[in-house]
């Protein structure tokens, strides 16, 4: 061969050693930037697809409510499943201002007393707490000690009373003397039922909250609380849980 | 009316009540009549159906859960009907019923026209099992697609419209009067095509109307019959796929959308797609059959053209193996030895070295089992209560507990139940939780799960014991999340999510976001257009693996959580799915076959390349076009306005309307009445009605026995029924007569007390008077000059019975009966007790059973009343009949003797019956009429009567068999044709055979 050829094959090999090596780097076919490899995709027609504005719905958001838990166990609870299907008890709890009194947990708690339903029963003792003096005189510790000490006393027999001397250390207190001095209150207590109902503890304490004062103030949460279903369900803590939710609300709207 | 609200008088008549039989009958009847007010009373009798009108459509929904979807649901509606009224010409002559409601935990819907236009929808959302049904928002794909059905049943031409106008209606056929069969085909007769075709049509005209999403796109359809080539499977013909393709295969009558579907597409491509929407439609002078419309338009036969396309496929998909085959396939080494039909979501026990799942495959209950990762051997660990195609179940498995979970009831409201693989047992935490996709948190061992209620898809967190749900969050009416696993360490929820577009992702979002009301996913990975199917994570919880169908074939994926880098592991001929991580640097998969998902191991390795298949429904809008403007538009842009639609109650009597009216013809003792009937119901069937009128010219028969009448009425749980001279069709082929001369009223109740299918318990009660009576209602052969008879029927039934894919009968289970008969006859009182029990038991034969039957009663009255005693002989079926085809396991019959030869104040019976496993035909008959199955029978029995009467008592033993043949006509209607033979025996007389022939009509 000559030395021409010899420069030729030298050039050729050397040329074919960079090709290889090139190649034995990068691959060969060329490997693209973006993978190692080809994983192919099936071709399928798709036109532009409906989108979620396309559905259109009515009071949606009734259907949060419904997916919870507490709705599932109110399913479940015959006497809260015959409550919620009553319409005059749901229209009770359309009520905004009862919505918002049980939105307090205080007032839930205390309602969810037998005891307090009981004595929320009676329409004296609802007619006695509508009166701001008697809720304001509740509202203070003397006189509900003074009303405990006074348990079972006949108040128009008031020297039998006034010869007991824990009711006259209770009369001595300010605040006691404050709220007998209101007509209102006076007129309460010289009902059966009022004095029956703060007989009780349960009573008392709950009348101790603020937050269940103040719901009872308001006169359509008396008016509610009038409703013997109502009362009843609010036995249920996870009714009356559930009456309190915004969500309830949109869900009472719908229907 | 409450229990305290019964009045005084009947407190004191039920505190009184004793079983003493001079005054127990009266007592009984009255019982029974005060149970009818008071049950009957303090049933709800309505249940807020509303019924929403537009001028086309009828909605009928539950006001108090349903309403939020009602302006969607009329919307869709329109948008689809629309499209049929501008390709087909469709106008429906009366509304379509629309029926929402939410009584199951999947997605689901079904259409009839006969005797109206009606279509029911369960709100729940779709399955995405397997992608075998890719769709975008449920009610949008569902309208598109019952309303396809709609059309091709109802739509009719010149014929049609002038014999429903001469009927009144589409005439429903009905067991009790067989023309009406004829009366049937010819008011509706494209009601008699097959299955596939109807759903063939319908899915082929929904994946175009949503602009190529569905299943005549599907990745699911092109990989059955890739598979079907590969493996040189046998493609069903027409008869074939209708006889027994259908009915055998795991699949069961999703052959008929699988096949249909393939099958219209294919056509479509070869020919158009206008020249199949002139097959379906029902022009002026189009064929009123479908096969002979087919050779109308296509110029050839309905069989040839099918056959083009199977040899059409074989090709087309042997391209797409090679396509396959481009780069190496993955290799795969099998670990069962058959295939296991359908396969749940599959957990590794490493210790034990075994898999566990559930399987639901023909011929064996779907099962809870473990495979054996040593010899491929399946245990049975527990039956499956209700499963479901493709997933069986929903089930987790909790390692350090040894505990499995899954559900049952899975076509109903899901319960959530618990077993221990090693001890087999079994105990139910959760009744009707509504709960699947279940994935454990093996951090904490908290359930995770999917539930589905009203429409609405709610994660939830179930933690021990498992005894209650909350709700972690619910997405919006449309968005569907599915898929579920934990991370390891319990970090990280890993989900699909299907959008109202149909599109589908990967997301992985953190737990503490969750749970703290953030659902921000972390991550979201895209399969280009494909859904991801069962990613679960790896052990290490660096991974997650699971399949898509990206390259159009099922292949593994695995995506790494924190580079968030995806590979493909597998490249598959047919389809790998579920994959677990087995460790040593392999991968459990269960491999796509015609039979079933067979467990395999392959190598857990990326691999570089896998090349994408060709779908059919891709050549297609590519020679033809014209389908890309098929797509309705958005459901939105239909006009429609809630505050002016027309709502009211719906109420069932009120609605109640004229169906139809047709020529009868009856008989009544050996002599023929011609008549007319005339049916009644409301357009959800809620209530029917009946009144048959027919006439016996015959002059030998009294003047007062030529007349008979018939008036039925039932609605929910109560029926009325009165009868003059009953005549009855099926007489005209005795040798059993129901006919009766005289006239009765009847009043009956029945309650399902329990049902958790497919355990059930049922209270029947009913009274009839009877008067001026020949006969004894319940016996032909017993002559009985009764002025006024008064029966009382009381029957306490329960059933739990079950059977494998492609069973023909019962095949395991047990089922009781309590009853009490109380008559008063002319002032004379008699009373009947009895009970019976069957229990069965399944062989290792395929679909074949041993069933051991008995029943036993008394009556206190006297032996020589007719009315004290019970009577039994013969098979009891007519030449003709329209009642239970094996008769011989009712009571009365006992065949190789007379009817009613054998009488007894008291008695005891038993048998034992093998029901042999059946033959199935794939090619009898022509697909109007062919044979399906033959059910062979082998009994004995006996029976003795009057155990306290030495000098009365019978002893009969019997030996006998029985063939039942399934014939269907018109694809749609089943007959049965039985042939019997049986032997008695008795002592002091012959041997006594009874041949038995019969042809039952419908169920």
């Amino acid at each position: 061969m000559s030395v021409m050829g010899k420069r030729v094959l030298l050039a050729v090999a050397f040329v074919g050693v960079l090709g290889i090596g090139y190649f034995a780097v990068k691959g060969y076919p060329p490997v693209g930037e973006d993978g190692k490899g080809a994983i192919g995709t099936a071709q399928k027609y798709r036109a532009e697809q409906i989108k979620s504005e396309d559905v259109v719905l009515q009071n949606p958001e009734t259907q949060q409510w419904m997916q919870s838990d507490a709705f599932h166990r109110l399913l479940n609870d015959p006497a809260a499943r015959k409550a919620l299907t009553s319409p005059e008890f749901r229209a009770l709890l359309a009520n905004e201002e009862l919505r918002q009194a049980l939105a307090r947990p205080a007032v839930r708690e205390a309602l969810a007393k037998a005891e307090v339903r009981e004595a929320l029963a009676k329409a004296d003792v609802r007619e006695a707490l509508a009166k701001p003096n008697v809720r304001e005189a509740l509202a203070k510790a003397d006189v509900r000690e003074a009303l405990a000490k006074a348990k079972g006393l006949d108040w128009s027999g008031l020297r039998e009373a006034l010869a007991k001397a824990d009711f006259r250390d209770a009369l001595a207190k300010a605040e006691v003397q404050d709220a007998f001095a209101k007509a209102e209150v006076r007129e309460a207590l010289a009902k059966a039922d009022v004095r029956e109902a703060l007989a009780k503890a349960e009573v008392r304490d709950a009348l101790a909250m603020a937050d269940m004062r103040e719901a009872l103030a308001d006169a359509n949460v008396r008016a509610a609380l009038a409703n013997e279903d109502l009362r009843a369900a609010l036995g249920r803590p996870a009714l009356a849980e559930a009456m309190a939710s915004s969500q309830f609300e949109s869900y009472l709207r719908s229907k | 009316m409450k229990a305290g609200g019964i009045p005084a008088a009947v407190r004191y008549l039920l505190a009184s009540f004793r079983f003493g039989y001079s005054s127990s009958v009266r007592r009984l009847a009255i019982c029974c009549a005060v149970v009818l007010l008071v049950l009957g009373a303090s049933v709800t009798v309505s249940a807020q159906l509303t019924s929403l009108e537009t001028d086309h459509l009828r909605l009928v929904y539950f006001r108090a859960t349903e309403s939020y979807l009602t302006p969607h649901a009329v919307r869709t509606f329109e948008n689809s009907l629309g499209f049929q009224r501008r390709l087909f010409g469709y106008d429906p002559a009366e509304k379509v019923t629309v029926l929402l409601t939410d009584f199951t935990d999947a997605g689901n819907a079904g259409t009839t026209s006969v005797p109206r236009d009606f279509v029911g929808v369960q709100i729940a959302p779709l399955s995405a099992a397997l992608e075998a049904m890719p769709a975008n928002e449920r009610l949008n794909t569902i309208m598109n697609h019952e309303l396809v059905h709609v059309t091709a049943l109802d739509q009719p031409s010149g014929p049609e419209r002038f014999l429903r106008r001469l009927f009144c209606g589409k005439v429903n056929p009905v067991a009790d009067h067989p023309e009406s069969i004829l009366y049937f085909y010819l008011t509706t007769p494209r009601v008699a095509a097959p299955r596939w075709y109807h759903e063939g049509i319908a899915v082929f005209l929904d994946t175009w109307m949503a602009g190529g999403l569905g299943r005549a796109q599907g990745a699911y359809d092109e990989m059955v019959f890739r598979s079907m080539v590969l493996d040189g499977s046998r493609f069903y013909d027409p008869l074939g796929l209708a006889s027994e393709g259908t009915k055998v295969d795991f699949q069961l009558e999703i052959n008929s959308y699988l096949y249909g579907t393939r099958f219209m597409t294919w056509l479509a491509d070869r020919h158009s797609p206008e020249a199949v929407v002139r097959w379906v439609a029902r022009g002026e002078g189009s064929k009123a059959y479908y096969a002979s419309q087919f050779r109308s338009v296509f110029g050839m036969s309905l069989e040839r053209a099918w056959a083009d396309w199977v040899a059409w496929e074989q090709e087309f998909q042997q391209r797409n193996i090679e396509a396959v085959r481009r780069y190496p396939t993955t290799p795969y080494k099998d670990l069962s030895r058959r295939a296991l039909g359908s396969v749940s979501r599959a957990y590794l026990d490493k210790e034990a070295s075994r898999i566990y799942a559930a399987f639901n495959y023909p011929g064996v209950v779907a099962h809870v089992g473990a495979i054996s990762l040593a010899d491929g051997s399946v245990e049975k660990i527990t039956d499956i209560k209700g499963p479901v195609i493709y997933e069986v179940t929903s089930l987790a498995y909790d390692p350090a507990s040894r505990t499995l979970f899954y559900t049952a009831d899975n076509n109903a409201f899901r319960d959530l139940m618990a077993v221990d693989p090693r001890t087999k047992k079994t105990r139910m935490l959760m009744k009707d939780a509504r709960v699947g996709d279940l994935a454990l948190d093996a951090a904490d061992r908290s359930l995770w799960g999917v539930r589905h209620f009203n429409g609405i898809c709610t994660l939830v967190r179930i933690p021990p014991p498992y005894r209650e749900w909350n709700q972690v969050h619910s997405w919006p009416y449309g968005q569907v999340v599915y898929d579920l696993d934990v991370s390891p360490d319990g970090r990280l929820l890993s989900a699909a999510m299907g959008e109202v577009s149909g599109r589908q992702s990967l997301q992985i979002i953190p737990i503490a976001s969750l749970l703290a009301g953030d659902t921000t996913p972390s991550a979201v990975v895209e399969f280009e257009g494909s859904a991801p199917s069962n990613f679960t994570f790896s052990p290490d919880g660096r991974y997650l693996y699971g399949t898509s169908y990206q390259t159009g074939v099922s292949n593994v994926f695995r995506y790494e959580v924190a580079s968030g880098a995806r590979e493909a592991m597998s490249n598959s001929e047919t389809g790998f799915f579920r994959p677990v991580v087995a460790g040593d640097d392999s991968l459990i998969v269960f491999r796509y076959t015609g039979e079933g998902f067979v467990p395999a191991r392959i190598a857990g390795r990326p691999v570089a390349d896998v090349s994408a298949i060709t779908f059919l429904g891709q050549q297609l809008v590519e020679r033809h076009p014209v389908i890309k403007g098929w797509m309705v538009g958005s459901p939105a842009a239909v006009p429609f306005d809630p505050s002016r639609a027309r709502t009211r109650d719906y109420r069932p009597i009120e609605s109640l309307g004229l169906e139809s009216f047709y020529p009868v013809v009856e008989g009544y003792k050996d002599t023929e009445a011609p008549g007319m009937h005339f049916a009644f119901s409301d357009p959800v069937q809620l209530n029917r009605a009946g009144l048959t009128a027919s006439y016996s010219p015959d002059g030998s028969l009294p003047a007062g026995e030529r007349l008979h009448l018939r008036a039925d009425y039932e609605r929910r749980e109560w029926k009325a029924r009165f009868r003059l001279n009953a005549a009855d069709f099926y007489d005209l082929f005795g040798p059993t007569k129901r006919s009766r001369k005289g006239y009765s009223m009847g009043l009956g109740w029945g309650r399902t007390l329990v049902y958790d299918a497919p355990r059930e318990l049922d209270l029947d009660v009913r009274t009839d008077y009877y008067g001026n009576l020949d006969r004894l209602p319940d016996y032909q052969n017993v002559a009985a000059d009764v002025r006024s008879l008064l029966t009382t029927r009381a029957r306490l039934a329960s059933s739990d019975v079950r059977g494998s894919l492609g069973k023909v009968d019962d095949e395991k289970g047990r089922k009781w009966q309590l009853a009490l008969d109380g008559d008063t006859v002319d002032g004379k009182e008699f009373l009947r007790a009895w009970g019976g029990v069957d229990l069965g038991f399944a062989l290792p034969l395929r679909h074949s059973s041993v069933w051991l039957r008995g029943s036993a009663g008394a009556s206190p009255n006297r032996r020589e009343e007719p009315f004290a005693n019970f009577y039994f002989g013969g098979f009891g079926n007519n030449w003709v009949d329209q009642g239970e085809e094996k008769r011989y396991r009712t009571r009365d019959s006992f065949p190789g003797v007379e009817i009613n030869d054998i009488g007894g104040r008291n008695y005891v019976k038993a048998m034992v019956e093998w029901n042999l496993p059946p033959v199935r035909f794939r090619r009898l008959g022509h697909p109007g009429f062919y044979a399906t199955w033959a059910r062979p029978a082998l009994f004995a029995g006996s029976v003795v009567t009057n155990l306290d009467a030495p000098g009365a008592r019978r002893t009969v033993t019997d030996v006998g068999a029985q063939v039942d043949l399934r014939i269907t006509i018109l694809s749609s209607l089943d007959l049965t044709l039985s042939g019997g033979y049986a032997l008695a025996f008795e002592e002091g007389r012959g041997v006594r055979p009874e041949g038995m022939v019969s042809l039952k009509l419908l169920k």
